[in-house]
C-alpha cells in the first residue's frame, strides 16, 4: 500500500510538471491572447489529479503480461483524454476552433502520458543500477563469509 | 595425489583448488562432495532422486502447485513447497522475488528495469527472471542487510 501511494504520488507530480509545459505549449499555439488569474495555477494540479485517477483505480496486484499491460495503458490513455477534454470543453459550443483545440490537447495528453512513463522508466533504471551495485556488494560480503 | 594445505590471511577468501590433468569422474566426485558440505536439497528427474548442492541452485519456481529447482542447465522437481524452500534457504543468500520464484542472489549478474515497476534480473547462465514490484522493497532491504 505504502509503495502504491509512493508510485501514484510520483506519477502525479511528474504529470503536473509536464501538464504545466503542455498548457504553456498548447495555450501559446491556440489562445495566445488569453489571460488568467491566480486560479490558473490550480489547473495543472486538477488535471494531474484527474489523469492519475484512472491509474490509481486500475491498479492491480496481479502480475500482468505484456499484452495485458499494454491494453491497460491504452485504456488509461483514452480515459485521460476523455476526462481532460470533458473538463476543458464541457458546455462549450462545438466548432472548428474547439475541435482543433481538442485535437491539440489530445496530442499533448499523449505526449505527457508517454513522457510520464519515460521519466518513470528512467527512475527505475536508476533504481536497477543501485540494486545491481548493492547486489555486487552483497555477493562480495557473502563470498567472504563462506 | 599430493594434498597441499596453504594458510592464508584472514582478509583473503578461502578457496579449494584442484590441480588435475583432466576433469574426470573422480574430480567431479570431489567437487560434488565439497559442494554437498555446503548443503544440498533433493530433486527428482526422470524418476531418479538427486542431491543438488544448494550453491548450484539458480532459482526455485512454483508452477501449478508443483515445485521446480533450476540449476545452470537442468531442471528438477521437488515435493517441497516454495515457502518451505524460502524459509529453509533464507540464510543461504536466497530471496523471494515474486509469488512463484525464490532466487539465489549469488547467481544474479545484473538487474534492469522491466515494465510496470518490475525488474528483470540476468543470471550467470544468461537466463532472465522477473522481480515483482511487490518484492522490490524486501530485496533492497535484504541486499543492504
Amino acid at each position: 500500500m505504502k509503495e502504491r501511494i509512493r508510485e501514484t504520488a510520483g506519477s502525479f507530480f511528474i504529470a503536473v510538471t509536464l501538464i504545466n509545459i503542455a498548457i504553456f505549449a498548447t495555450g501559446t499555439i491556440f489562445r495566445p491572447e488569453q489571460r488568467f488569474g491566480y486560479e490558473a495555477y490550480l489547473s495543472p494540479l486538477i488535471f494531474g489529479l484527474f489523469t492519475v485517477l484512472p491509474t490509481a483505480i486500475m491498479h492491480t496486484k496481479k502480475e500482468l503480461t505484456l499484452k495485458q499491460l499494454l491494453v491497460r495503458k491504452m485504456i488509461q490513455l483514452v480515459l485521460d483524454i476523455v476526462i481532460v477534454i470533458s473538463l476543458i470543453f464541457a458546455g462549450k459550443e462545438i466548432n472548428s476552433d474547439t475541435v482543433a483545440a481538442a485535437a491539440g490537447v489530445s496530442v499533448s495528453i499523449v505526449i505527457v502520458f508517454a513522457a510520464v512513463h519515460g521519466i518513470e522508466w528512467l527512475f527505475e533504471k536508476r533504481t536497477a543500477k543501485q540494486l545491481t551495485e548493492q547486489l555486487a556488494e552483497f555477493q562480495k560480503r557473502r563470498a567472504n563469509d563462506i | 595425489m599430493d594434498i597441499r594445505i596453504v594458510n592464508i590471511g584472514e582478509d583473503k577468501q578461502e578457496y579449494i583448488e584442484i590441480g588435475c590433468h583432466k576433469k574426470d569422474d573422480n574430480v567431479n566426485e570431489i567437487i560434488s562432495f565439497i559442494k554437498s558440505r555446503q548443503g544440498a536439497v533433493t530433486g527428482m528427474k526422470d524418476e531418479r532422486r538427486y542431491q543438488l548442492p544448494v550453491v548450484d541452485i539458480f532459482y526455485i519456481e512454483s508452477v501449478d502447485d508443483r515445485t521446480f529447482i533450476y540449476l545452470e542447465k537442468d531442471c528438477y522437481e521437488s515435493r517441497k513447497k516454495l515457502y518451505e524452500f524460502e524459509s529453509m534457504l533464507v540464510s543461504r543468500s536466497f530471496a523471494r522475488i515474486s509469488k512463484a520464484v525464490v532466487i539465489n542472489l549469488m547467481k544474479i549478474v545484473s538487474i534492469s528495469p522491466a515494465l510496470n515497476g518490475r525488474f528483470s534480473c540476468k543470471l550467470t547462465n544468461g537466463e532472465e527472471v522477473i522481480i515483482s514490484r511487490k518484492y522490490v522493497p524486501d530485496i533492497k532491504e535484504r541486499l543492504r542487510g
